[in-house]
């Protein structure tokens, strides 16, 4: 088969289209990222998709992104708390090769913060379940006056345990999921105080 | 029975992708060969303005290795000679004086590219981070149960890149390139040679089973640069070879 000219254009347009369709995906953090990514701009660009940190998590909760969140990012790593939560062991961010995700202590981790998701919480409108109060290891959603759960974003890490825990979907069958996400800082949300850190026993 | 080296180089690069999910099984990081690749490290360091040095050890012992070994990555552990091999894809032999300088140009663009897109460009189309970027798209079914549509993107592509275009891995694969690169720097190489002394060939006779067996189409009886730049060790000549000519030496 001898390679013609026509085919190789073909090659080039399509690889063209590629690219500016990644191009074309939104700035801004919209993924949850492994302990110590840098910005989502920066970590583009410095992630080489190798899978270490996907890897070494002994809790499983770092995963490849799929093709179909855009050519750009596909196999990059995200962190989902569907199966598991983080224990905080911090590998992820010693292994990365390039970079992408930096060194960083039990103080500092910041993968996110938990968010009440009001409609499917089944403490908002009714009160009684108090299970992402007591298993925060941060110690960083409290109940208010009607007892519904708060979450102070300076104190969470995003280890995820509360959003595993949460039964919203097994009390309720109107609820739709989780009551609870941990979702990447938007732009107003304090980011995490170190100084509030609590030490824990167990790993 | 002897064991044959192309049967030990299917065993080896097998291994090589199955020591890399039973490490994810087993929490240890060897990482992917993403680690190692030179072409990443140049990717990244021009995407992101920095050098990783944490990569630059392991990116450097490997072009050390290439350069006594030329491309024995491509010959024994890449998992796109993998799937060359179960496929029975060949690469044709071309005279095409342009052909042979395109995965030059492809490395050379994939560079300047991610200077200027800000993200490792060639790894999108990267056949052997699609292979583990599959395998680790498996280990995510069964992790979470969450199917995406890698699973049937991934294999598609490399289908298309490996066996459909049969002249990637020596006419458009740009770490193939770089190892050729380093392959030119002279000095001692482990490599095919010819023994004139019994092949047919120097015997007036006609014969071209190791150029047909050549995964690459180098013609080793030729001798010169081909062999030096192109050659992947994978030693099927010398295996193949009816008179036993060909010694790798160095």
């Amino acid at each position: 088969m001898k390679y013609s000219r026509r085919e190789f254009n073909k090659l080039m347009v399509l690889s063209l289209v590629t690219f500016s369709t990644s191009e074309a995906s939104e700035g801004g953090r919209s993924f949850l990222r492994p302990p110590g990514a840098l910005g989502e701009e920066r970590f583009l660009e410095k992630c080489i998709r190798c899978q270490r940190c996907i890897q070494v998590c002994p809790k499983r909760v770092i995963f490849p992104l799929s093709f179909a969140e855009g050519i750009k990012r596909m196999n990059t790593p995200v962190v989902s708390f569907r199966k598991s939560y983080c224990n905080s062991c911090l590998k992820c961010s010693l292994v990365c090769p390039t970079g992408a995700l930096l060194p960083v202590t039990e103080a500092t981790l910041d993968i996110g913060a938990a968010v009440i998701i009001e409609k499917d919480c089944v403490a908002w409108d009714w009160v009684g379940c108090t299970v992402c109060v007591d298993e925060c290891p941060e110690k960083a959603i409290y109940l208010d006056e009607h007892k519904r759960p708060v979450v102070e974003p300076e104190k969470c890490n995003g280890c995820g345990i509360c959003e595993l825990k949460c039964p919203s979907t097994s009390i309720r069958k109107s609820a739709k999921g989780k009551g609870i996400l941990v979702k990447p800082r938007q732009a107003g949300t304090l980011p995490r105080d170190p100084s509030l850190h609590k030490k824990r026993d167990t790993k | 029975m002897k064991l044959k080296y192309s049967a030990i180089r299917k065993y080896v690069l097998i291994g090589a992708a199955v020591s890399v999910m039973a490490a994810t099984a087993g929490n240890t990081i060897p990482g992917t060969f993403c680690n190692i690749c030179p072409v990443g490290f140049l990717e990244v360091s021009a995407a992101s303005r920095s050098i990783p040095w944490k990569m630059a050890a392991w990116v450097f012992a490997g072009l050390i290795a290439v350069y006594f070994f030329g491309r024995f990555f491509c010959g024994w552990f890449c998992s796109t000679s993998l799937v060359r091999k179960c496929s029975g894809s060949r690469c044709p032999s071309t005279e095409n004086i342009y052909m042979r300088y395109l995965p030059y140009l492809v490395l050379g663009l994939s560079v300047v590219l991610s200077f200027f897109l800000k993200f490792p460009v060639f790894c999108l189309f990267c056949p052997i981070g699609l292979f583990f970027g599959f395998l680790f798209a498996v280990f995510k079914l069964f992790a979470v149960q969450e199917a995406g549509l890698t699973l049937i993107v991934f294999p598609v592509v490399i289908a298309a890149e490996v066996i459909l275009f049969k002249r990637w891995c020596s006419g458009f694969c740009p770490i193939g390139a770089l190892f050729s690169l380093v392959s030119k720097i002279p000095g001692p190489k482990f490599r095919p040679a010819v023994n004139r002394s019994t092949c047919i060939l120097g015997n007036g006779g006609t014969c071209s089973v190791c150029k047909e067996t050549c995964p690459e189409s180098v013609k080793i009886t030729d001798g010169g640069g081909d062999i030096t730049e192109k050659c992947t060790s994978c030693m099927e000549c010398a295996e193949k070879c009816p008179t036993g000519s060909i010694k790798f030496r160095k």
